[in-house]
């Protein structure tokens, strides 16, 4: 599979030569990406709404790729984002253009794989790997995808444990020896408000960056009641967001993203949590074992702080973005800087911006296509995912965790064993009730 | 010379539309930077004057505001009605919705059902304006990018938008009108049109047919929206500044599938509405109705 990915890029290569060493534009590259040799053959693993997302977003990224294999644990899951895919016409998300990506579609009866070992198989057939799945498989999907030389466009969060962190940690090296692309949907990294706004702090607009206050509170997602006749497992699976070994908490699952905006402008990662949390709103039998709020102050090592707090609360005010204040000034929302007396440094209208989840697609699919090495996100996707974890081990513990006490934690939430058989870790008490944590008692490393 | 104005005074509420008749006349879709369509006659119509506020859209939102009152249909019952469900959270992100604040923050097709139920309750065809209605309208007789001519700086006098707006919609009619007395045609809040988008309007556009919806709409988003609005630069609010709705307008709705009514993340749009001249039969309008609401 190694030769296929080197004769792919040679022929990128020698396209743009036969052009007389034009850069690819216009009508050469056309004729170039025309060409079938040419195709970029991706493989989607995970088909719930954020893979068909991400899917189509990849197939309507103007280079020639085309989606030739797929998995998901459940089968009615891959039937219906096939179908969803194939439809037609339908709205990009922030664009309103009409999409229709059903032209890009081959992907033979063969080549749809249904149970845990999917990913295996749609590895070999393909250029570039999305992973969509929840992200509790990521670490074992990711690691795969490396070895067998794949580009990869792999959601956040990266993982729900440390042990998870540190194979994602291992992975993203390798990845960076073999020069494979990795794009990881922290999407804010790829949104023009966000680039500058953050560009602007580390050249210094504020001063020093002394705190960050970031949010997202919300009034949550969706419930899948368990359904007759399900296994453990398969109820699990289905109800995924509440059980951490598929989740890990929506500190993890979501609250990454403003979480990694914090490291991304401090350019660091903190050392030490101390927080609080609980189970308010959120504590019936469908409820799973996560909290439905935390509050987590983080400290860097130059003693900066960040307040991060998160909840899943119907009915309650939302907010769901970051802030931060210098030495110099203050960065009170995305895209907008101040000095201390109050005038406006910066103030950035993004209303035309284009949609960042096609963005990251498109800037990852055109650099394939030239045969470019330019994303290496694995391994701050780590590290944001390990910052999320070590705030979700101080509200669960109740105590002072620090980075290396996080990092270096030998709690594997995982099962020893996948099949819909298999017992999860965590299993309903008798009154359909699983075990949450609870501070003070609860150990996380 | 003055032009014909009414007060729509909605039975059952105490409020009032105030409509102004738009003269017939000829122009041309689109600008010079984009394509432009064939001169186009355009008959008269009325047009309201602002756009529709939440004190006018209320008494349709809030079954308790609105009462079993119509000027023309008999047994008219505020119960009956199809009205959105309640939202369930402040979608105007504490910018105001009484006193004369545009309304914002609903579907197309819950603006096209408010226009149905101004039918229901006056007997008189209330609807969405066209792309070509509206932008006729905005224009009033020009041909320049903003309907006071070509210099952005002078747009301060006419609209609310990015650099004087504080990033908030404002209570509509304080702004120099246009020179058919439309206030805020461009800035505050962009508005729903009826159309479907086409990318290329005036390439489609039916010379004939100025009043008639250009193509059959289809699905929920990508309806055209017109005008700029609070948070939009000058570039992005003049007479041929639009839009397609689309569904990062509904991203923070939880439900599955995404409400029909509420577009949690558009508080910069909203919508006016328009009365075409004639007499129209209940079955046209209903026709209209169900063509432009379409799903």
């Amino acid at each position: 599979m190694k030769k296929e990915q080197i004769n792919r890029r040679t022929f990128v290569k020698a396209s743009s030569l036969a052009a007389g060493g034009i850069m690819l534009s216009g009508p050469l590259a056309a004729k170039a990406h025309n060409s079938v040799d040419d195709t970029i053959k991706v493989g989607l693993i995970g088909c719930g709404g954020r893979g068909t997302g991400a899917i189509v977003q990849a197939l309507n990224s103007g280079q020639n790729v085309k989606l030739v294999a797929m998995a998901d644990a459940f089968k009615d899951r891959l039937d219906k984002c096939y179908d969803y895919i194939n439809d037609g016409e339908f709205t990009d998300w922030s664009s309103g253009e009409a999409v229709d990506v059903s032209e890009r579609i081959d992907v033979a009866e063969e080549h749809k794989f249904v149970g845990f070992d999917g990913y295996k198989k749609v590895i070999p057939l393909v250029d570039v790997i999305i992973l969509t799945t929840p992200p509790g498989f990521r670490p074992i999907h990711f690691e795969a995808a490396v070895k067998a030389g794949k580009h990869i466009f792999t959601e956040k969060p990266m993982a729900v444990d440390a042990p998870g962190v540190r194979k994602v940690l291992a992975a993203a090296e390798e990845a960076k020896k073999k020069k494979l692309n990795v794009v990881v949907g922290l999407q804010r990294r790829y949104q023009k408000i966000y680039t500058n706004w953050v560009e602007a702090m580390h050249e210094g607009a504020i001063g020093d960056i002394v705190t960050s206050h970031v949010y997202w509170n919300s009034g949550g997602v969706w419930v899948r009641p368990r359904e007759e006749g399900q296994t453990e497992m398969e109820y699990q699976m289905r109800n995924w967001y509440y059980f951490n070994w598929l989740c890990g908490d929506h500190i993890n699952e979501q609250h990454i993203h403003n979480i990694d905006v914090s490291n991304w402008v401090k350019d660091a990662y903190p050392t030490k949590a101390y927080g609080m949390g609980g189970r308010h709103m959120r504590t019936g039998k469908d409820h799973g074992e996560i909290f439905d709020h935390h509050f987590v102050e983080f400290e860097y090592e130059d003693g900066a702080k960040m307040f991060s707090q998160c909840r899943h609360w119907k009915g309650t005010a939302s907010r769901v973005t970051e802030s931060f204040q210098g030495t110099n000034g203050s960065a009170p929302k995305p895209g907008v800087l101040k000095t201390n007396s109050g005038y406006t440094l910066m103030r950035y209208n993004d209303k035309k911006d284009p949609n960042p989840y096609q963005v990251e697609h498109n800037e990852l699919f055109e650099a394939i296509a030239k045969g470019e090495y330019k994303f290496a996100d694995a391994e701050h996707g780590a590290k944001s995912t390990m910052t999320a974890i070590l705030g979700r081990m101080a509200t669960y513990s109740g105590q002072v965790v620090t980075w290396e006490e996080a990092i270096n934690s030998k709690v594997d939430l995982l099962p020893e064993e996948f099949s819909w058989t298999a017992k999860p870790k965590i299993l309903p008490k008798p009154d359909g009730t699983y075990p949450v944590p609870v501070p003070g008692v609860t150990k996380v490393v | 010379m003055a032009q014909e104005k009414y007060l729509e005074e909605i039975p059952g509420t105490e409020f009032s539309i105030e409509m102004i008749k738009v003269p017939k006349g000829t122009f041309q879709l689109g600008s010079d930077d984009t394509q432009q369509s064939e001169p186009i006659e355009m008959p008269a119509f009325y047009m309201s004057v602002h756009e529709i506020t939440f004190d006018q859209y209320l008494p349709y939102r809030e079954k308790d505001f609105d009462a079993d009152t119509s000027v023309w249909m008999e047994d008219y019952a505020a119960d009956a009605i199809t009205r959105p469900s309640p939202p369930y959270l402040d979608f105007t992100e504490g910018m105001g919705n009484r006193g004369g604040y545009p309304a914002v923050s609903m579907t197309q097709q819950a603006a096209l059902r408010y226009c149905a139920w101004l039918y229901i309750k006056t007997g008189k065809f209330y609807r969405l304006p066209t792309e070509a209605e509206w932008e006729y309208a905005c224009r009033a007789g020009s041909a320049s990018t903003y309907y006071f001519g070509e210099d952005p700086d002078d747009l301060e006098e006419y609209a609310w938008y990015w650099d004087n707006s504080g990033e908030k919609y404002q209570k509509v009619g304080q702004k120099a009108p246009n020179a058919f007395g439309l206030y805020d045609m461009l800035g505050n809040v962009s508005e729903y049109t009826a159309d479907q988008f086409e990318k290329d309007l005036p390439a489609i556009f039916d010379e004939s047919q100025p009043q008639a919806l250009q193509t059959q709409p289809k699905g929920k988003y990508r309806r055209a929206v017109r005008g700029g609005a609070y948070d939009d630069l000058a570039e992005d609010c003049t007479c041929t500044s639009r839009i397609p709705s689309n569904p990062a307008w509904q991203a923070r709705d939880p439900q599955i599938p995404k409400s029909v009514w509420w577009n949690p993340d558009s508080p910069f749009v909203g919508f006016r509405v328009v009365r075409p001249i004639g007499e129209f039969t209940p079955e046209q309008v209903e026709a209209y109705f169900i063509k432009a609401v379409a799903n």
